[in-house]
């Protein structure tokens, strides 16, 4: 009855790591394998790159674009995901910033749709997607200040009103 | 103006079809700047478009997010799973449910919590029930969009019956709130599997009638054949998934390629469709509801007695690391990309939405079309603007 293969096999993704590899040579920061994914790293510079490899390397739906903050390590940090229908395969692409500075080359080039995406982690995240043709405002309003996902913004709600809290550590 | 002069239009006729004024005197012939929404009843919420006109052909068209923007993912690192499922269910309120899953199979997977064969084929008859309620509104509402004032008072009706089977387990039609890390709240009550069956041969029924209610009617193939063409190479750039990418012939469904809910178990086809138009989306949201009933018709029969949850309790803590879930949606890739340093709420949970991306391609489908079309377009992609905003 089961007519559907389960997730990726480790050497559907062993093979699209010494593909990666080969076409990128020494702009391979670190590539791990992580959950039926692929975590390729990759020097901020370089994300067009990278992300213009995996398309050529049959990866051409492009998931999402987001950030994370790690204020401890200074640093912000921009996750791309393309996934390949034909290869039944996910990458993830991440590349690190420095939080004081953070600026990284758009992917729009590479990937239309990653438009919104970059605007979105722009306004949330303050990071500058250089070379981006509309870097505007997208869920945002433009009075409002300041980068609302980095973890040194507080969620304002409960700083009026802290949560009771006990009821779920208890 | 003291002196009002005689308006001298003297249109010709172009090869395209449409009146292009070549001497006016009181009007401007350049380019018209038209905004549609935010408050349009064709927009599902709160989206507004920008469009700038030449004539009645769009030029360039510019969608404005952001009036629902309700910053999900930042309230999401301060909940714990229990809270952040009843807060997923507000992401896209037609299908609830799907978003919720998800993300307790990413905090499940994390932990490496297995959760029991009764809980996912009762999550997957959930699921499905969801999508075909989600459908089912789409295609009586999107007779509306187009000016067909009855088909809504079907859609909505088909709907309720879906909704009623989910209202009947989780005491909720929208926000059901049901899954837990683990498996689901609480074992279907009494009497709801025999209410199933004659449920889904209903809605077996209307497909049938949806098909010739609409399909058959020439106004609306007119008003949706060959309309906003999405090729599959554009569609995937830009990140469309879910039946509007499998509208423009991309066989792909995360059911098939990822290993969740035991999906693999069942038999059912990926439909998919040729042009990538209007048309065929509605087309491809009917021949999904028919696989959806076979899903569920499989669940009934394979459902496995035994514990419906694995008790986590109310201290479970999400181990630390990082993983991406991918689910199919009514409204396409629902995805959390879940990053744990090993406490109750998240460290950085990315919302990824169907709609968000699927919208993203507007500017595109919009460009060069006429006005009548923008909402036949809008409607077709099927979105919710609190899928889209977040």
């Amino acid at each position: 009855m089961s007519d559907a293969p389960a997730a990726p096999t480790k050497s559907l993704l062993d093979e699209i790591s010494s593909e990666v590899r080969a076409l990128l040579g020494d702009d391979v920061g670190d590539l791990s394998e992580n959950r039926e994914q692929l975590i390729l790293r990759v020097a901020p510079e370089k994300r067009p790159e990278a992300l213009a490899v995996l398309k050529t390397l049959g990866f051409e739906f492009y998931s999402f674009c987001g950030g994370v903050d790690w204020p401890e390590d200074e640093k912000l940090e921009v996750l791309d995901h393309v996934f390949s229908v034909a290869r039944r395969a996910r990458v993830t692409v991440k590349c690190e910033v420095p939080r004081s500075n953070p600026r990284v080359p758009t992917a729009i080039n590479v990937y239309a749709g990653s438009d919104w995406h970059e605007r979105e982690t722009w306004e949330l995240f303050g990071i500058v997607f250089v070379g981006h043709p509309r870097l505007r405002r997208l869920l945002l309003a433009d009075w409002q200040e300041g980068f609302p996902m980095r973890k040194d913004e507080a969620l304002r709600a409960r700083v009026e009103k802290p949560w009771p809290g006990d009821f779920f550590s208890g | 103006m003291s002196q009002i002069r005689e308006t001298a239009t003297s249109g010709v006729i172009s090869t395209r079809g449409y009146i292009t004024a070549t001497t006016e005197h009181d009007m401007s012939t350049g380019d018209m700047v038209l905004n549609i929404g935010p408050q349009h009843p064709s927009t599902h919420g709160v989206l507004r478009v920008v469009v700038r006109l030449d004539g009645e052909r769009v030029v360039e068209a510019d969608p404005v997010l952001g009036y629902m923007h309700r910053a999900f993912e930042k309230l999401a690192e301060q909940r714990s799973p229990l809270q952040n499922t009843a807060l997923f269910n507000r992401l896209d309120w037609v299908s609830g449910f799907c978003n919720e899953v998800p993300y307790c199979i990413a905090c499940e997977k994390l932990a490496e919590i297995e959760i029991p064969k009764r809980a996912e084929v009762q999550r997957v008859i959930l699921f499905e029930l969801t999508r075909l309620a989600s459908h089912a509104m789409f295609c009586g509402v999107y007779g509306l969009e187009l000016g067909a004032l009855t088909p809504p008072m079907y859609g909505y009706r088909d709907r309720e019956y879906a909704l009623d089977l989910l209202e009947m387990v989780t005491g909720q039609r929208m926000h059901t709130n049901w899954a837990r890390i683990g498996g689901v709240k609480e074992d279907f009550p009494i009497g709801f599997y025999e209410k199933i069956p004659p449920i889904l041969e209903y809605f077996r029924t209307r497909i049938d009638q949806w098909l010739e209610f609409l399909i058959d009617n020439d106004v609306f193939v007119q008003r949706t054949r060959g309309i906003g063409m999405l090729p599959p190479d554009i569609a995937l750039d830009y990140g469309v998934s879910g039946p509007n990418l499998r509208a423009s012939g991309v066989s792909t469904d995360a059911r098939k390629e990822e290993d969740y809910l035991g999906y693999g178990d069942y038999s059912f086809e990926i439909p998919v469709g040729e042009k990538g138009d209007c048309f065929d989306r509605y087309v491809q949201r009917v021949r999904e509801m028919w696989e959806s009933c076979n899903i569920i018709e499989q669940a009934l029969d394979n459902l496995p007695p035994g514990p419906i949850n694995t008790s986590v309790g109310r201290t479970f803590k999400v181990p630390a690391g990082e993983i991406y879930i991918r689910a199919d949606g009514p409204r396409g890739e629902t995805g959390y990309y879940l990053i744990s340093n090993g406490g109750r709420e998240p460290y950085r949970l990315k919302i990824r939405t169907g709609s968000f991306s699927n919208v993203s391609v507007l500017p595109y489908l919009l460009k060069d079309t006429y006005v009548p079309d923008i909402v036949a377009i809008l409607g077709s992609l099927d979105f919710v603007v609190g899928d889209i905003d977040r």
